[in-house]
């Protein structure tokens, strides 16, 4: 089985425990205005073009058997209903100024990519974490994976929204060692204005896994103005503990990173991606939120 | 830290290094006097014990461990019987930007008519420079290699336990029985050892001379001190240089007096490289620190003052500047100590103590420029101390570097040293691997590999200069085939590495005969038994390294040959190297695509990493079990120290995009920039190369401090080390700093006097390197975390 994944990055000491390799799958159901990682909204292959690097040399232009590229005042244009993801244009970048979003890897060959850690993996209690995008979105895929990680008897993650069936989680809750589960509002309106789906699903998801005894490391990244209000926090600690819950809670820091990454990515005419920054309107202090959890009793961390 | 060590560190910091020229002229005048009355040995030990004698002594304020190579702190002597600075030398050192020598008028004029003429052809570097074959110095002169030895002695000494059980009382026994076995009936070396161990005896007693001066000198201090606390430490001081060397110690104070006598003495005899390293400190005292403390003579913090004394001076001993043309290039320039801390015992238990912990805590309070440390982590280590290491890592002084004593056991077992003596050792210098107070371990020079093969492309001719340099293996358009460039390379590498060591082996027999060290001798076993001199196969082990650099760099190149011009034929070789020759002029896409599209040496690429394998492989055979003139072998050594810089200077543009003139990699990591799939990636592919064959390996990695924030980010640089550790790193060293600072460091330099960073295989301070190394330290790949 194939997944198309967009990055794989090797020593990830901020998903998980121990020295980890997170797999980032691509395509997402939510479509966060902060979203960090909004080359992975997408669920097929795209572009990044780097203007900086790019050399003008024309060779993605003259590679293209298609004929569907052009570059004009340090813009491009790829005119995607006739690319046939070929990636001649990218092997003949000389800078790498354009580079593709969302390779496909067959299980077997990302397996080998992931069990080049081992060694570290096993002195540091790592593994490998399943981030994205959203992992569940390539269910089938991750399943696999996950599969072939237990039997090779490396520990996994899985980092999730939470945004999939609950017959799903079921499915692969004994294959996990730890779910980073985000909850980003507590309130289901701004749950729908600021990702575009409702939080139900997501809150239902996480009693259940709860329900099972599966270890979850809840994640809440703190968006200035927007969900670090007190009014929110107070929501999320009284509906946790409602569930039940009373394990670790990672307070996640914003970064406007995402702007550059938003500014390489090549236009897509049905592109649902859009993104905003925030910047100067934070409400209340992470430290400040921190000890609002930890008076009620969570193990928390600000950080991954 | 107390406030004497507060002044005692604060007058270190703050002292200006000048040249002296009291030694130089008292070695003149004594080679004018006595040259040619006695033996070669026993001449060297009078001048020494003449030094001892005469040169002037320094008891500071303050002061606990008394004792400085030059008349003050920073005064730095010269070594003209080894190699003589000229008029022009002492002004570049004196007025040069990076860290000046001041020279005064009066030492200039003194080597103008004193030293000059006299050593003008008898210095040992004006005895081997001429004599070396027209063809070493064709490749001398290009940059392929350089030679340790015609600017100081051979070095890289450090000292086992065994100053701190005898003194130079016992040392002397142990010569007369030696003497006493001679037997003039069937050695026909008897008198050659008779008069080595002649020198041996008069060097114990010239130590004792120096000591006894400073106890004298004490007592006339205390006679006229008015404090009567300080008359008290100096009437200790006088006791104590009293007792040792001449006795074993029994104090603290004692052991730490002895061991610095002892380096004093092995500095004022002689310039040797990375001159002299205490060893396992912490295990040596550890014994002294105990009864101390247990009998109630000494509590911690006393303790931890006398150590931080001896601290600070090793920082107040500059080294003696090179002569010639890198007087202009080296910057800053130290003796390399590099205090092992942790490790093994000689009977395999574990060597962490308590006073580890408290050598940790003293780095921390002192961190200067000298002395250098490193821990040595086994599979015994305990997690803490090395945890321990890692939040002292975290500081950014550069050090502890980090050691794999298990990798390094293993490295001197495959040469044949004893399990026990192979424990006691650890690294000396920068990263190289020793047995402690057994080895003459002789650097001889850094091997230019990438330049090996810019000859193999141009079949022999350095395209810098037009030159002939080397043999022809073939035109570029004759090879067809990947292997076939491959096999050429190997003819040049074979035939540059046999200059070399012809050249060394004329060297060391000058050395041998000319420039023995009988008080270095005394200190390193078996040379009394011997009868041998340190330098002439004396010690129990003698080995030479050959020190290979910039593996990044041609396994790079020859990564992005393999690809782009055997296997998918997108350029002609003529073509490429044409390109080269002309620095990429006009085809910077085409150098693009070199750097963007090659697997490189870093990123765990097997593509790329077995290239490198190959090529380690390659200057494994032709180098290691070379023989050397005392009956042992040669090695190597994949280390660059700074000359990475220099040989990037000498090299053109090669294959991977690298411009020419500028640095190639460092030690055995990754090509800067090449790397991009983190540390754990790098660490894979250094794991692909078979350490254990070498004498050492140096990895560099860059940390920002937010990557290392917090315990749990110091827990997962415990984990990266040990990892590395486990599947067989040598050595592993960390620069703590981001690139911004380093860059505000550039524009501010008066405001980062203390920015320490981990240069090669030691540390320096930023604002004295020269804009080359400054803008590679920054252009180290940074790991961060996005």
């Amino acid at each position: 089985m194939k997944g198309t994944i967009f990055n794989i990055k090797r020593y990830s000491i901020h998903d998980g425990p121990g020295i980890r390799t997170t797999v980032f799958l691509k395509g997402c159901p939510l479509n966060c205005v902060w979203c960090h990682n909004p080359e992975g909204i997408e669920p097929g292959a795209s572009f990044f073009y780097d203007a900086r690097k790019c050399l003008n040399c024309m060779s993605c232009v003259r590679s293209c058997p298609q004929g569907c590229i052009s570059i004009s005042e340090g813009a491009i244009k790829i005119e995607f209903d006739r690319c046939t993801h070929c990636d001649a244009c990218v092997k003949a970048c000389p800078s790498n100024a354009l580079t593709k979003n969302g390779v496909c890897y067959a299980s077997d060959e990302l397996m080998e990519m992931v069990k080049k850690d081992i060694p570290f993996f096993d002195e540091s209690g790592g593994g490998v974490t399943f981030s994205g995008g959203e992992p569940m979105l390539q269910f089938d895929f991750i399943h696999e994976m996950l599969l072939k990680c237990k039997e090779q008897g490396i520990r996994t993650a899985v980092d999730t929204s939470g945004y999939a069936s609950v017959e799903k989680f079921d499915k692969i809750r004994r294959l996990v060692d730890v779910f980073l589960y985000d909850i980003k509002f507590a309130d289901e309106a701004d749950h729908i204005q600021y990702t575009g789906v409702s939080n139900k699903l997501i809150l239902k998801n996480l009693e259940f896994l709860l329900l099972q005894d599966a270890t979850i490391w809840i994640r809440i990244p703190l968006i200035p103005g927007i969900n670090d209000t007190q009014k929110n926090i107070n929501e999320t600690i009284r509906i946790l503990k409602e569930i039940g819950f009373s394990g670790r809670v990672h307070l996640l820091a914003y970064h406007d990173l995402s702007t550059v990454k938003r500014q390489k990515m090549v236009e897509q005419a049905n592109r649902k991606t859009k993104g905003a920054i925030f910047k100067n309107n934070r409400q209340l202090e992470p430290d400040m939120i921190k000890e609002n959890f930890q008076s009620q009793g969570f193990e928390v961390k600000v950080g991954g | 830290m107390n406030e004497r060590i507060k002044r005692l560190r604060e007058k270190s910091y703050n002292a200006k290094p000048h040249i002296s020229s009291e030694r130089a002229s008292l070695v003149t005048a004594f080679y004018k006097e006595n040259q040619g009355k006695f033996s070669t040995p026993v001449l060297r030990a009078l001048n020494f014990k003449n030094l001892c004698e005469k040169q002037t002594i320094y008891i500071g304020e303050d002061e606990l461990i008394v004792g400085e190579r030059g008349p003050f702190p920073k005064y730095v002597p010269t070594f003209p019987e080894l190699t003589c600075h000229s008029l022009e030398d002492l002004e570049v050192l004196d007025q040069r930007p990076m860290t000046s020598y001041k020279v005064s008028e009066q030492d200039m004029a003194i080597y103008e008519e004193e030293i000059i003429p006299f050593w003008t052809g008898r210095s040992i570097r004006d005895r081997i420079v001429p004599n070396m074959t027209t063809e070493w110095h064709l490749l001398y002169e290009a940059g392929v290699f350089t030679e340790f030895m015609e600017q100081r002695a051979p070095g890289h000494t450090t000292l086992d336990g065994k100053i701190y059980t005898m003194g130079m009382k016992d040392f002397k026994k142990q010569i007369l029985q030696a003497k006493e076995k001679l037997d003039f009936l069937a050695d026909e070396k008897a008198y050659d050892k008779l008069q080595e161990l002649d020198a041996m005896m008069i060097s114990c007693e010239a130590m004792e001379i120096f000591a006894n001066r400073h106890a004298c000198l004490a007592e006339e201090m205390a006679k006229v001190e008015e404090n009567t606390e300080r008359v008290k430490e100096l009437q200790e001081i006088a006791r104590v240089c009293r007792k040792v060397p001449g006795n074993k110690p029994e104090t603290l104070h004692e052991a730490i007096q002895m061991y610095w006598f002892v380096h004093l003495g092995t500095v004022i005899e002689l310039n040797g490289w990375d001159a002299m390293n205490p060893g396992h400190l912490d295990q040596h005292l550890y014994p002294f620190y105990k009864k101390d403390v247990e009998g109630g003579s000494l509590d911690r913090e006393q303790a931890k003052e006398l150590l931080e004394s001896l601290w600070i001076k090793f920082n107040n001993q500059t080294a003696p500047p090179k002569v010639g043309v890198t007087a202009l290039e080296s910057g800053t320039y130290n003796d390399f100590t590099n205090i092992n801390i942790g490790g093994l015992r000689r009977d395999g238990s574990d060597g962490v103590n308590e006073l580890s912990y408290l050598l940790l805590e003293v780095i921390d309070e002192i961190h200067l420029l000298q002395p250098g440390c490193n821990v040595q982590v086994s599979h015994k280590t305990p997690d803490a101390f090395l945890k321990e290491a890692c939040r002292l890592i975290r500081k950014g002084y550069g050090y502890p570097s980090v050691f794999n004593t298990d990798e390094t056991v293993m490295e001197m077992v495959r040469v044949g040293k004893r399990i026990e003596d192979a424990r006691e050792g650890g690294c000396s210098g920068c990263i190289e691997t020793g047995a402690f107070g057994k080895e003459a371990y002789i650097l001889t020079g850094y091997l230019n590999v990438p330049k090996i093969l810019e000859l193999t492309l141009n079949n022999g001719i350095d395209p810098l200069s037009g030159k002939k340099i080397s043999i022809q293996t073939g035109e570029a358009s004759e090879f067809k085939s990947f292997e076939s460039l491959v096999k050429a390379f190997k003819k040049q590498l074979e035939y540059i590495v046999d200059i070399k060591i012809k050249g060394n082996n004329y060297i060391e027999r000058i050395y041998a005969k000319q420039m023995p060290a009988p008080f270095l001798s005394v200190l390193i076993d078996d040379c009394i038994e011997n009868g041998r001199d340190y330098y002439d196969g004396g010690p129990r082990y003698n080995t030479n390294y050959i020190q290979c650099c910039g593996i990044g760099t041609i396994t790079d190149s020859l990564s992005a040959l393999k690809k782009h011009v055997f296997d998918e034929k997108q350029f002609e070789l003529t073509r490429l190297v044409d390109i080269l020759n002309h620095n990429f002029e006009g085809e910077e896409i085409t150098r693009q695509f070199l750097m963007n599209k090659t697997p490189f040496y870093g990123n765990d690429d097997d593509e790329a990493d077995d290239i490198m394998r190959a090529i380690f492989e390659l200057l494994f055979q032709t180098i290691d079990g070379k023989k050397n003139t005392k009956g042992t072998t040669y090695h190597m050594n994949m280390l660059s120290t700074t000359c990475h810089v220099y040989f990037g200077k000498k090299l053109g543009a090669t294959p991977n995009g690298r411009l020419a003139h500028t640095p190639e990699s460092d030690g055995t990591s990754p090509s800067h920039g090449a790397d991009t799939n983190g540390p754990t990636a790098v660490i894979k592919s250094l794991s692909k190369m078979d350490q254990v064959k070498t004498g050492g390996t140096l990895l560099n990695q860059r940390f920002l401090p937010s990557v290392l924030d917090g315990e749990e980010a110091i827990e997962k640089l415990m984990q990266l080390i040990k990892t590395y550790f486990k599947i067989g790193g040598h050595h592993i060293q960390f620069n703590v700093v981001d690139s911004e600072t380093l860059k505000d460091a550039q524009r501010h330099p008066e405001e980062y006097k203390d920015l320490l960073v981990r240069v090669a295989g030691y540390s320096d301070y930023f604002i004295d390197l020269d804009q080359y190394h400054q803008e590679e330290i920054i252009a180290r790949t940074v790991q961060e975390e996005i």
